[in-house]
């Protein structure tokens, strides 16, 4: 046998194929992971401002300074989100959220109960009030519920719902030089994709909610068509309806994310199983009013 | 999609990555390394859940990458095949084998028949096998993984050629 013979076994050589586990098990070690791994927002509190410089929380009492997206998939909405609008997650303080990497103003995924009790599937804002006291009192004052403030990691919080059922939380983040705060703080409809471009506001009954929001946050109303008012001055902008012109008008926010090509990002809803209506010329640019693929209702923009 | 086609192993990660980060990534490349030696999705489960707590239960400042978690993973697969050696030799003693002299075989292996006769080997032969051969180890690489000798693999990676031949040919023949 002097012919050196080349090693049959040689043909076994296995490269690595990916191969994704079942999608139940991928969640489980997932949450055993961030159970397991000292997390940097375990430490560091979550509402800083990263390294971008621009301001996460608003800057203004008033503003929002975090969005709550709840979802009865945690799992999914990850997948989804993170594929229509390129969003990446960082692991919340707890096992059932997940914060988005680097849009504006700050959001999390949440899949888990409220703070006061039971679940909501949609968004839930934050608003920032320079005194949470104060804010709490007139939001009693203005015939809504709300716990007494107390102190989370990233700021003295308190979560209620106002005077018509719609829940809100408030966070004191009093601005540190108010007078050197621009009356534009220029992120009011979001900078770059996947940044929240606006929010819409269902309510029952107009009237009692700019008596509220206006009581509470001295928002100030202007008066657009018939059953709707845009918000003076906060960021992201928000308009109030009690019947939108398109989409659901079930009580609540539906968040509205800016894209640079609203085509694209139609189909990608489609693709991970959303739905996505036809885009539409508005004054303000194109429009998709879309579900996602548990059914959230939210609009695409592109401005 | 770009990102999932290049090889994801070879590349150096950024330093910013954590294994939480490095999750989503990682998960079907330790996944798909697991499922492909050990053919059975419980036992791929297992293990890759055993990689990745183990490795968050590493304490460094050096960020993980996808190439050093497939050698946890390694680790975990040879570990489990140790314990299934042991249980089986409970049951009955491996039978000893006098000759260490490797015959020539010329022969084509058919891929998927030679995998199948894999998962019919004795555990430590395969853990052998799969080290040397599948994942392309050198046999002193493989002696490290096993935990065993160079001297003591090389003569254990002739009893396993030599188990792999018999059950190869055997089965081809029936």
């Amino acid at each position: 046998m002097p012919d050196p013979q080349p090693d049959p076994f040689d043909a076994l050589r296995s490269p690595i194929i990916p191969l994704a586990p079942d999608a139940a098990f991928a969640a489980d070690l997932r949450d055993r992971l961030v159970r397991a791994v000292p997390t940097p927002t375990l430490r560091e509190p979550p509402m800083t401002t990263e390294t971008t410089n621009r301001p996460r929380n608003g800057v203004r009492s008033g503003d929002v300074s975090y969005i709550t997206l709840g979802l009865p998939d945690l799992t999914r909405g990850r997948a989804f989100y993170g594929a229509v609008l390129g969003w990446r997650f960082s692991p919340g303080n707890s096992e059932h959220g997940a914060q988005v990497d680097d849009i504006v103003p700050m959001m999390g995924l949440w899949g888990g109960e409220q703070p006061t009790g039971g679940r909501v599937h949609g968004a839930v804002l934050g608003f920032r009030v320079d005194d949470i006291s104060a804010a709490v009192a007139a939001v009693r004052a203005h015939g809504g519920t709300i716990n007494d403030p107390h102190r989370e990691v990233y700021a003295m919080a308190a979560e209620g719902h106002d005077d018509q059922g719609i829940p809100f939380y408030l966070h004191e983040m009093p601005s540190a030089a108010r007078d050197t705060v621009s009356g534009d703080a220029g992120f009011h409809n979001g900078e770059v994709e996947g940044d929240v471009s606006y929010l819409t506001m269902v309510v029952p009954d107009l009237d009692a909610a700019r008596a509220f929001y206006g009581g509470v946050f001295d928002w100030t109303f202007n008066i657009g068509r018939p059953g709707g008012a845009q918000v003076t001055g906060v960021a992201p902008q928000i308009g109030m309806t009690t019947q939108p012109e398109t989409g659901p008008a079930t009580p609540g926010v539906i968040v509205c994310y800016r894209v640079d090509d609203i085509a694209a990002a139609v189909h990608r809803v489609r693709d991970e199983g959303g739905q996505a209506s036809e885009v539409a010329q508005r004054p303000y640019g194109l429009e998709s009013l879309c579900t996602d693929d548990q059914g959230t209702p939210f609009y695409l923009h592109q401005f | 999609m770009s990102d999932d086609d290049r090889d994801v192993t070879a590349l150096p990660d950024r330093p910013d990555v954590t294994l939480l980060t490095l999750y989503d990534r990682a998960l079907p490349q330790v996944y798909g390394y697991l499922m492909a030696r050990c053919g059975d999705r419980a036992v791929a489960e297992d293990l890759t859940a055993e990689t990745f707590l183990a490795a968050a239960a590493v304490r460094t400042n050096v960020p993980p990458t996808v190439g050093w978690l497939i050698g946890v993973a390694r680790h975990k697969l040879v570990d489990h095949w140790r314990w299934q050696a042991r249980q089986e030799r409970l049951l009955h003693a491996v039978e000893g084998s006098s000759s260490s002299s490797d015959d020539p075989w010329d022969v084509e292996l058919d891929r998927l028949h030679a995998h199948d006769v894999l998962t019919r080997l004795a555990p430590q032969h395969r853990a052998a096998l799969t080290l040397r051969y599948l994942d392309g180890l050198s046999v002193p690489e493989s002696a490290t993984a096993l935990g065993r000798g160079v001297a003591a693999t090389e003569a254990l990676l002739v009893r396993a050629r030599r188990e792999f031949r018999h059950v190869y040919e055997g089965s081809n023949d029936a």
